[in-house]
């Protein structure tokens, strides 16, 4: 068992806060990531876990042992680095070893163990090169590959793909995925790409100033983000932004701009902005807003074509809409020219409304 | 294709040094080559003499009896003068303040001229008059014959080494504490190395280019120590402290058989050219490369380890 739990944790350097209260749960056997823009505390967090930084109060569990003054080397917990830190002046071999040696296993065991982890991260061929004579991407699978060759309770993972090319990404993301399921770890990984931890997670810690935004499964910290941060963070292109005000007439409620938007709730959404009367912000992801060249029903609403961005199988548009920019994801064969007037409509069930001074979510 | 243009302003532009290099470097060392195959006395003809002098080398006892004071001095003084400096930069390495200001004073006795720091030492070591036995006298200690005692020669000639140049090999070595990587560590540290083991298995191998310098350095200048024994001791007392340089000095400029004393210098920097390859030799071992198995043996033993 290898759940970690973090209960209260604060943790200042001097007089900056770099993470205020922390309380969450990874569950045993989880790919779990951390996600935020940089100098957001996820950071650490991480080293706080691996036992490289003391923790200034709050507690630390990792499988139900209160881990706060046991060092790194009792945590039984394995990183692989962002700079991958490995040792310089030993080979290949000798680095994904050494953590055995360590432990004191005998040669036969050690060699063993090696050849087999090798042969899983492909490194089976570079075993008596020197660290640097390896490329990064080889670099970064000796790392992970020493992270997880001790079985560890919990394998962390500091930002291992950011120094990747964008092809070889790709593979490391599939291949550390699997090798977690085929071994059964316990994970945790930070990033500062969305889509490395949309992509491999199970669950999600969004962080932000050193506090947490929201943690759940990828589907709901994409589909019910729980605040405007979250809501920008999450997918490409990023959530359009577009500050509103409420409107009542009758029992109809409607969102409106002075830019002649108009988006009309649902009830459900009603019950869900309760009495609020404040500003608001409504947010709607670009694949949401249909587009047309042409206003064929009265909703429409009118904006300029700003910048047309083709990605061969979506177009990404650019609408300026008095002074905001909104970008809409379209069909290929939607080819607007620059400065066309454009018309486009936003269904209100797809979309989302925040509170527009506290940035918190509606639905 | 362009012709590269200026090129005898470029070897014009190299040429003073060149000259330099050949006239103090190049044609000294020939004619000393030349000098020990010929029976050359101040004043004299040159005569060939083949080996001659080589072989009285061999078969002088002085000679090879200053071989031996040298490669003790060299020996003791480099390897104490490594572990100060060792330890001394790893302490300077760990002060958070004041790093600047203590490099400068560590730095000190090496910017002293030899010459200063011998007539320095023969005071400090004077038997009757020398602070350091007036301190031990004060002390109720009995006084020591620093210089004049053959045994406690020597001993003073390393010690004076070690005051002089543990500051070189500490300057070498602190460069080399603050060159080495900081992820290592932490990397050991999640793996579950000890303090102990990480100094071994990481601090110290990784120091290992930078003490290979410090120590070769040394080395090479300690066989060639000259001008602070000289002031010294002189050599003395008797020949307890007298060094293939100094003898050769001797022979060569007080007893004027310049031949003999080439021959001398010669055998001496082969010694030196020796030693050094055999020490590289020994400390740059070839890392140990492990015998890949085939793939399908590998594949066996994962299964077998799942």
């Amino acid at each position: 068992m290898a759940e970690i739990r973090f209960e209260g944790v604060d943790k200042h350097y001097g007089k900056v806060e770099a993470i205020k209260n922390l309380n969450f749960v990874c569950e045993d056997k989880d790919f779990f990531a951390i996600l935020g823009p940089s100098g957001c505390g996820k950071s650490s967090t991480l080293r706080m876990l691996a036992g490289l930084e003391d923790i200034t109060s709050g507690s630390l569990y990792i499988g139900g042992r209160r881990v706060n003054d046991v060092k790194p080397s009792e945590r039984n917990v394995a990183m692989s680095f962002e700079n991958f830190g490995l040792y310089p002046h030993f080979t290949v071999y000798e680095n994904l070893a050494y953590p055995l040696t360590v432990k004191k296993m005998n040669k036969a065991d050690i060699r063993e163990k090696v050849l087999v982890i090798a042969q899983e991260m492909q490194l089976t061929s570079i075993l008596n090169y020197m660290p640097g004579s390896l490329s990064n991407g080889q670099k970064q699978r000796v790392s992970i590959a020493r992270a997880l060759v001790r079985n560890p309770d919990v394998t962390i993972m500091d930002e291992p793909l950011s120094h990747l090319d964008a092809e070889l990404r790709g593979y490391m993301r599939h291949k550390i995925k699997h090798t977690h399921r085929a071994l059964g770890l316990t994970t945790v990984y930070v990033t500062h790409d969305q889509v490395e931890a949309m992509t491999m997670a199970d669950k999600i810690l969004i962080m932000n100033h050193g506090v947490i935004q929201q943690l759940g499964t990828p589907d709901e910290v994409y589909f019910n983000p729980a605040n405007e941060f979250v809501a920008g963070f999450i997918g490409t292109p990023q959530m359009n932004f577009i500050a509103c005000s409420i409107q009542s007439e009758g029992t109809a409620v409607s969102l409106i701009n002075p830019y002649g938007l108009k988006v009309v709730l649902s009830d459900e959404q009603k019950h869900m902005l309760g009495g609020h009367a404040g500003p608001v912000k409504l947010g709607v992801r670009p694949h949401n807003i249909q587009m047309f060249t042409e206003k064929t029903s009265g909703r429409l609403m009118t904006g300029e074509v700003y910048i047309v961005e083709p990605l061969g199988e979506t177009n990404i548009i650019t609408i300026k809409v008095g002074d905001i920019q909104i970008k809409a994801e379209t069909e290929p064969s939607f080819k607007p020219k620059l400065n066309d007037t454009v018309y486009f409509d936003i269904s209100s069930d797809k979309c989302h409304l925040f509170d527009g001074n506290t940035g918190k979510a509606f639905f | 294709m362009k012709k590269p243009r200026g090129t005898i302003t470029k070897h014009l532009l190299v040429a003073p040094a060149l000259v330099m290099f050949l006239a103090v470097t190049i044609f000294p060392l020939l004619f000393t080559l030349v000098l020990s195959f010929s029976n050359w006395k101040l004043g004299g003809k040159m005569q060939f003499a083949g080996f001659d002098n080589y072989k009285r080398a061999f078969t002088d006892e002085l000679f090879l009896k200053t071989l031996l004071i040298t490669c003790v001095i060299v020996v003791v003084a480099v390897a104490i003068e490594y572990v100060l400096g060792f330890l001394l930069a790893m302490t300077v390495n760990k002060v958070v303040r004041g790093k600047k200001a203590i490099r400068i004073l560590i730095l000190l006795p090496m910017m002293l001229a030899p010459v200063v720091i011998g007539f320095m030492w023969k005071m400090l070591f004077d038997e009757s008059y020398g602070p350091i036995n007036h301190f031990l006298g004060f002390l109720g200690l009995p006084t020591v014959s620093w210089i004049t005692n053959s045994t406690m020669a020597v001993i003073s000639v390393i010690l004076v080494d070690v005051w002089e140049w543990t500051p070189l090999i500490a300057l070498i070595l602190m460069a080399g504490f603050q060159s080495l990587p900081k992820e290592p560590y932490e990397s050991a540290r999640v793996d579950g190395s000890s303090e102990w083991k990480i100094f071994k298995d990481l601090t110290f191998p990784m120091l290992i280019p930078a003490s290979i310098a410090a120590i070769l350095l040394r080395s090479i200048e300690t066989f060639k120590i000259f001008d602070t024994i000289f002031v010294i001791t002189s050599g003395g007392p008797g020949t307890a402290t007298t060094t293939s340089t100094i003898y050769a000095y001797t022979v060569g400029l007080r007893n004027f058989n310049l031949s003999y004393a080439a021959a001398i210098c010669i055998i001496l920097l082969i010694i030196v050219v020796v030693l050094c390859t055999v020490f590289l030799k020994l400390v740059l071992k070839k890392r140990k490369n492990i015998e890949l198995p085939d793939e399908g043996a590998v594949a066996e033993m994962g299964v077998a380890a799942k």
